[in-house]
Order: C-alpha cells, then sequence, then structure tokens
C-alpha cells in the first residue's frame, strides 16, 4: 500500500499518542497506609481571637512574630519584597474604614497583629488552578510548596494581604532543620502550625502571646474561642466580604 | 531591479531582525527563572505586572478575529473573507505571544503541569490553560486548512464551517475568560465590576482591526499591497464604532465610582490616576483618536488615518496593557498606595516576546497573501531576490 | 520506495550506533551500587531494604500529599510499627549523613532530587 506522506505522518502521530501509558507496576499503597495521628487535636472550625489589648506592648508583638518566623525559616527580607506569616498593622490599615476621626486614642494608637484569616469561604481557595491552597475539614486552610506553580492568584484574590511571595532564593539566617524551607517562585502564608496541631500542641504564636491569643474550635461550645466571643465584642476584618475570616480581634 | 539585488530578501532581513530582537529577553528570562521573579519589578503588594497586562493585551487582540470569521461565515461577507487569512495570522500570534507571557509570569514554569494534573475547575487560570493552548491549535488548523486550499485555487472543505463556528464561540470565550480572572475577586474594588468582560471584548474588537488596518494600510504605502478598498472601510467602521463603546464603557464604570462614592471604589481610582501621568494619556489619546476616526476629513486624510489608529492602539495598550493591572493593585488590602514599574529585564522580556509574536504573524501574512486576500504583492515591482521573481512570474498567469 | 537511500540508511545506522552504543558497551556488567554510610541507629528502617531502595521515591511522594494535603501524619508499616510521616524527623534522624547514604547514591544514577532544595538535612561531620 502506497501512502502519501500526509497520511503516514498522521498515523505516526496518532500511533504514538494512543500508545498505551507505561502500565504502572504493581505499586505498594504506601499513601494508603497513612493515618491521622492519635495525638493530633481535631475541631469543627479552627479559629483565633486575638486580645489586641494585651499585646500593646511593642515586644510582646515582636516575640509573637519572632517566634512563628523562627521556627518556620521565614526569611528576613524587609521593603516591598517581604515574606511575613504574620506582620503588625496599624488600626486603620487592619480594619480600612473602621476608624473615624472621634475613635478613642488608645484605639486609634493600637497595633494588631494580622495573618492569613484560614477563612471559611476562602477566594484564595476558589482560584488557585492547581489545588496548592486547599481548605481542610477543620478549616484550615492549607498550603503545598510542592505543588504551586507560581501564578499568584492566590495574591491577588486575597481581601487581607495575607499571602507572601518568595521572588527570590529565600535565605534564613537561621535555618531551623526540623522544618522545611521554601524555594524561589512559591508563595507562602500561616498554616496556624498544622504540624504542631496533628502533635496535639497549639500554634506557636499563640504559645508566645502568653494569653493573649486564643486558638480554638467554633464547633465546640465549650471552647476558649467561643466564651471569649461570647463575653466580649470582636470583630474580623472587612466582614462584608462575605469570606467569613477565622480570625477574630478584640478592639 | 538588477542593480538592488541582495543577498537576502528584505522579509529575510525582517525575520532576522525580529530573530535578534528575541535574544535579549531570552537571556533576561534564563536569568530571571535563575534567580527569580525579583528581577522584575512586582512586589508584595503588586503580585501582576507587566507580564499579565500584556497576557490580557493580546488576548483580546487574538479573540478580534472574529470580527472578520463572524461576517464571514454567518453572514457571507466577502469583504471579510479576503481578510481572514492575515485576521488568523495575528490572532496566532497573539495568541502564542499571550501564552509565552503567561509561561514567564509563573514562579515555577516546570510544574506547568500540575494544572493538568491536578484540575481545579474553580479556578480560571485552569481553564485559560485549556482556552488558550485550544485557541492556538484551532486557530492554525483553520489558517493551514483555508491557506492550503487558497494556494491551489480549491474551495475549503465542508468540515471547516463546523470549525470556524468553533472558533467563533472560543474566540468570544477566551477574552470572556480573561475578564473573569479579575471580575469576580472580591477584594479588588477596581475590577469588580459586571461590565468588564463587555469593557474586554469592545476594546478587544478597536485594537486587533486596528493593527490590521495599520498593516494594510502600510503594505499599501510600502509594500505596493493592493488590499480591497472596500474591506478597509468595513474595518474602519468597526473599529470608529468599537472605540466609541470603549469610551462610553469607562465613563460608565466612572459614574459608579464617583457618584456611589465608596470609599474603596474611589480611593483605588484615585491612587491609580495620581500614580503618574499616564491614566490621562490614555483618557487622552483614545478621546483624540475617536474624534480622529469619527471626523470624516480625517478619516480619508493619508496621514491622519495611520495617526488616529496609532492613537487607537497607544491608548487601549495603555488601559489594557498597563493601567487596568495597576488599578486592581495601586491600593493594597491594607488601605496604602503600592507603587510599581517594571524593570529593565521585564521589559526586555516583554519586547522580544512581542518581536516572536511578530515573527509568527509576518510568516502568517507572507504566506496569506495569495489571490483572495488582496493583499498580493503585484509582481514585477521591488523582486529582490528570484524566488519572488517566479512567484510573481507565476501570479501573472492567474491574474 | 525511499528517496535518496545512499544518504537516509546510512544515517539511520549512524543515529542507532549513538544511540545504542552506550547502553551495548555498558551491557553485561551487574549493577554495583556504591559504597553507602549505614543509618546510626540500630533500628530497621521503615520497609524492607529492597523496598526502600526501589520504592522510596514513591513512598515520600505519597507522604508528601498524605501529610500536606490529608493531614494523614501516622505511617503504619507492613510490619506493624507505626512512623511520623516526616522527612526530617523520621528518615533523616537515622540518615543523618546526607552525602555518604542519600548523596552519593543519586550522585552515581544521575539522579537529582528536587527535595533538597527545601528539605536541610543537617550536615553532620
Amino acid at each position: 500500500m502506497i501512502l502519501s506522506r500526509r497520511r503516514f505522518l498522521g498515523l505516526a502521530a496518532a500511533a504514538v499518542t494512543t500508545l498505551p501509558a507505561a502500565a504502572a507496576a504493581a505499586v505498594a499503597d504506601f499513601g494508603g497506609r497513612c493515618r491521622t495521628s492519635p495525638g493530633a487535636l481535631a475541631a469543627g472550625q479552627w479559629a483565633m481571637v486575638i486580645d489586641s489589648r494585651r499585646l500593646a506592648r511593642p515586644e510582646r508583638r515582636a516575640a509573637v512574630i519572632a517566634a512563628c518566623h523562627a521556627f518556620h525559616n521565614v526569611p528576613d527580607l524587609p521593603g516591598p519584597r517581604r515574606v511575613a506569616w504574620i506582620e503588625q498593622h496599624s488600626f486603620a490599615e487592619t480594619f480600612p474604614g473602621l476608624p473615624s476621626a472621634f475613635s478613642p486614642a488608645n484605639l486609634a494608637d493600637r497595633i494588631f497583629l494580622t495573618l492569613c484569616n484560614h477563612c471559611r469561604n476562602p477566594p484564595c481557595v476558589r482560584v488557585c488552578p492547581t489545588g496548592a491552597t486547599f481548605r481542610r475539614q477543620d478549616g484550615i486552610v492549607g498550603m503545598d510548596s510542592h505543588r504551586c506553580i507560581g501564578c499568584r492568584y492566590c495574591m491577588a484574590a486575597c481581601p487581607f494581604g495575607a499571602r507572601s511571595f518568595n521572588f527570590e532564593d529565600p535565605r534564613p539566617a537561621a535555618v531551623n532543620p526540623v522544618y522545611p524551607l521554601r524555594e524561589r517562585g512559591v508563595v507562602e502564608k500561616c498554616t496556624f502550625c498544622a504540624g504542631r496541631l496533628s502533635e496535639g500542641r497549639l500554634p506557636l504564636c499563640v504559645e508566645a502571646a502568653d494569653g493573649a491569643i486564643a486558638f480554638g474550635d467554633l464547633a465546640d461550645p465549650a471552647s476558649s474561642v467561643r466564651s471569649l466571643l461570647a463575653e466580649n465584642f470582636a470583630v474580623r476584618r472587612n466582614p462584608g466580604l462575605g469570606t467569613e475570616p477565622g480570625v477574630y480581634y478584640i478592639l | 531591479m538588477a542593480a538592488r539585488r541582495l543577498p537576502f530578501s528584505r522579509f529575510s532581513l525582517w525575520l532576522l531582525f525580529l530573530g535578534c530582537l528575541s535574544l535579549p529577553g531570552a537571556y533576561f528570562y534564563l536569568e530571571q527563572y535563575r534567580q527569580g521573579i525579583c528581577l522584575t519589578g512586582l512586589s508584595r503588594d503588586v503580585p501582576w505586572g507587566l507580564y499579565v497586562a500584556q497576557f490580557t493585551f493580546l488576548v483580546g487582540v487574538a479573540a478580534s478575529s472574529v470580527v472578520f470569521t463572524l461576517p464571514a461565515h454567518f453572514h457571507q461577507d466577502q469583504r471579510f473573507a479576503r481578510l481572514l487569512l492575515p485576521a488568523e495570522s495575528l490572532a496566532i500570534g497573539a495568541v502564542f505571544s499571550a501564552c509565552l507571557f503567561v509561561f514567564v509570569d509563573l514562579g515555577r514554569p516546570e510544574r506547568l503541569w500540575n494544572i493538568l494534573l491536578h484540575p481545579h475547575p474553580g479556578s480560571l487560570i485552569f481553564w485559560d490553560m485549556i482556552a488558550l493552548p485550544g485557541y492556538l491549535v484551532l486557530t492554525s488548523l483553520l489558517f493551514w486548512l483555508r491557506w492550503n486550499r487558497q494556494r491551489h485555487g480549491i474551495p475549503p472543505p465542508p468540515r471547516t464551517g463546523g470549525l470556524l463556528t468553533l472558533s467563533i464561540f472560543w474566540a468570544f470565550s477566551i477574552h470572556t475568560l480573561t475578564a473573569f480572572l479579575y471580575a469576580g475577586l472580591p477584594g479588588r474594588d477596581f475590577w469588580f465590576s459586571a461590565i468588564l468582560a463587555a469593557r474586554f471584548l469592545a476594546s478587544a474588537f478597536c485594537s486587533g482591526p486596528a493593527i490590521l488596518l495599520l498593516l494594510a494600510l502600510a503594505g499599501q504605502r510600502f509594500f505596493r499591497l493592493s488590499p480591497d478598498p472596500q474591506a478597509l472601510r468595513a474595518l474602519l467602521r468597526i473599529i470608529t464604532y468599537t472605540m466609541g463603546l470603549t469610551i462610553f464603557f469607562f465613563l460608565l464604570a466612572c459614574f459608579s465610582v464617583f457618584y456611589g462614592q465608596i470609599p474603596a471604589q474611589t480611593a483605588s481610582f484615585a491612587m491609580l490616576a495620581s500614580s503618574s501621568s499616564l491614566p490621562a494619556w490614555c483618557l487622552g489619546t483614545a478621546l483624540v483618536s475617536f474624534s480622529l476616526l469619527a471626523c470624516p476629513a480625517a478619516r480619508a486624510h493619508p496621514v491622519l488615518l495611520p495617526l488616529s489608529l496609532v492613537l487607537v492602539l497607544v491608548s487601549i495598550w495603555l488601559d489594557k496593557g498597563y493601567l487596568f493591572i495597576l488599578g486592581g493593585f495601586s491600593r493594597n488590602p491594607f488601605g496604602q498606595a503600592a507603587f510599581y514599574a517594571p524593570s529593565l529585564p521585564e521589559a526586555c522580556i516583554a519586547l522580544s516576546i512581542y518581536a516572536c509574536g511578530a515573527l509568527v504573524v509576518s510568516i502568517g501574512l507572507r504566506l496569506g497573501s495569495a489571490e483572495e486576500s488582496g493583499l498580493r504583492p503585484e509582481p514585477g515591482r521591488g523582486a529582490a531576490s528570484p524566488g519572488r521573481e517566479r512567484k510573481g512570474a507565476a501570479g501573472e498567469k492567474f491574474r | 520506495m525511499i528517496y535518496n537511500a545512499g544518504y537516509v540508511l546510512p544515517g539511520l545506522a549512524l543515529f542507532a550506533a549513538l544511540v545504542l552504543g552506550p547502553f551495548l558497551l555498558a551491557a553485561g556488567g551487574p549493577y554495583r551500587p556504591p559504597a553507602l554510610t549505614p543509618a546510626e541507629k540500630g533500628v530497621s528502617c521503615i520497609e524492607e531494604r529492597a523496598v526502600m531502595a526501589a520504592g522510596h521515591r514513591v513512598l515520600l511522594f505519597a507522604w508528601r500529599d498524605a501529610a500536606v494535603c490529608r493531614n494523614s501524619r501516622l505511617y503504619l508499616a507492613s510490619d506493624g510499627r507505626s512512623w511520623t510521616v516526616s522527612l526530617e524527623g523520621t528518615c533523616l534522624a537515622c540518615h543523618s549523613r546526607k552525602a555518604g547514604f542519600c548523596d552519593s547514591c543519586h550522585a552515581a544514577n544521575l539522579v537529582t532530587p528536587s527535595c533538597w532544595g527545601c528539605h536541610k538535612a543537617p550536615e553532620k561531620p
């Protein structure tokens, strides 16, 4: 049979593309053998209540931020390309539109700790093309740096400016060998210390804040966060956007 | 003719020039891949800048092929049918460049396949990953089918009709998806507008035909081409009306912002307007170009017409290709003004990608300058290589 | 009917020789793995040696997805022991001399895992 060149090329292309995929060898199901750690803390909806009155002193806030950044190998790159999992911002910056000309003086000068709010309806999770950021059943918005392609769509989508991108190779001053770094080209943010929660320990910022930050389960009526929210008026950042943030601030 | 004979044709020299223009960008991109996106002017407050803006602009130019395919296919309008090959060349070059711009913007481009391996249909970038390469394949296929048969004087096969219909809907979709990238983000008030897709399409249907009309006028003036004057008149009409629509849609957005006076929206508008003089230039060139286009004497003028088209492109590029992206980030989530300026490596990479796109468009235009497009060079004029003379001689037989 | 067979066929033969040559020249000898620094502690590894040698890449990828995406950080080995899912905490706790263990075998097999960009092992002398 005489084939025209065009038909030959077409058949060759079809043959290559329809080659059966390499049969996966009988691989042991390693993933199926993984379980939740027995000592892990579980919750229906993790949330945080930050009492800003008890974090008025700058050294206390700095200690909280240092505890987080040192453990998680967050590099110290001040300026427009900073990487920060937890930051400090003024009242007007944290709650745009909330302050008025007649707000109390101690509130106008208050500095707040801002971090990822682990929203219940997170726009960053909606827009991520690979699922590198995802919402867990217990409410934590996780971050998989292995899968992130660095498109930064989540940074455009986050209404709270909680996410940082590694514009260059992060080189923290001291590397904590127990926790991995990130490479250039991926997004990172607060993870509510998911690893520590699975070991039964609270997040580092909570421990360093010495009671100023409460962390608990909103679905549990007896939790610390529920009792604090019942007794104090607490606000969330930009609640009108409908993202349902999980970080509450007692003003 | 023989006295000015060059070893290479002018077209080859043009391609070589474009190839050389792509080299600095390739070098700077390798540096950017090695060092990270820190080589650009992007920051934590402005995560998207020049690259994503060019992607937005070029997807619009790519989608504008529908201005030609829709009348030609649905209404058998022969004026547009003759311009189908050049329009599809422009679309192929534009979508190819748009894909390149997305690629160079990624922090970890080697993980691009994660979008397909772990699909998330809720993300617009997932749909863009499917729609843009699909549009590239579709338009290339249509170009090849039409060009191959035009070469031999045979009408296109019947199945091209189905592909053409698909490409019409696909072209609308790619630019609507691009608008959806921005229009669904709750925290970005500058972008959060239902009319965004309509604004994008209007400016796209203005910029694409404007590029093609400029190329046709340049061909008429410098390369002795003879495009169909009826087709050019129809194009000019479309450009005029869509430019008017673009300005009108912008004014609609201004009304909502400044009459509603919601601080978040007025602040982001105001921060963008005060960041540089570019917003004033954008609006100014838009109004001047529209005035020129609407004025019959200016439309017929040999200098004012190309000038008005250039101004159209300048204003739409300033809008979609720069200021629109910055507007979403000019006010960061903490209410502070954010600053962005492209760095030199960033600008070089962008220029080189444009050169690659121009290369693709040039090859397509050259291939497509066949009988029916009306852009066939008249034989015996300006021929600098034997190949050209032969083609000219063959062309004479069919005249 | 092949056009220019006089050029095409010798060219194909040359191509085949260039591509298959290294394999044919090296064929016949058994694979000799490089000398590896043994693990520090006396405990045996998570799975059998053969399984780990062949499948540690798949195991680590499965661990990665289980820990990060599903929060499943306890691994039940086939012999019933349970381990914490952690590269630094479990694997590198025993195989602490990365240069003598991980790197020597990877280098011999021309494998460049991208893991070490982020997961920094403590360098012990």
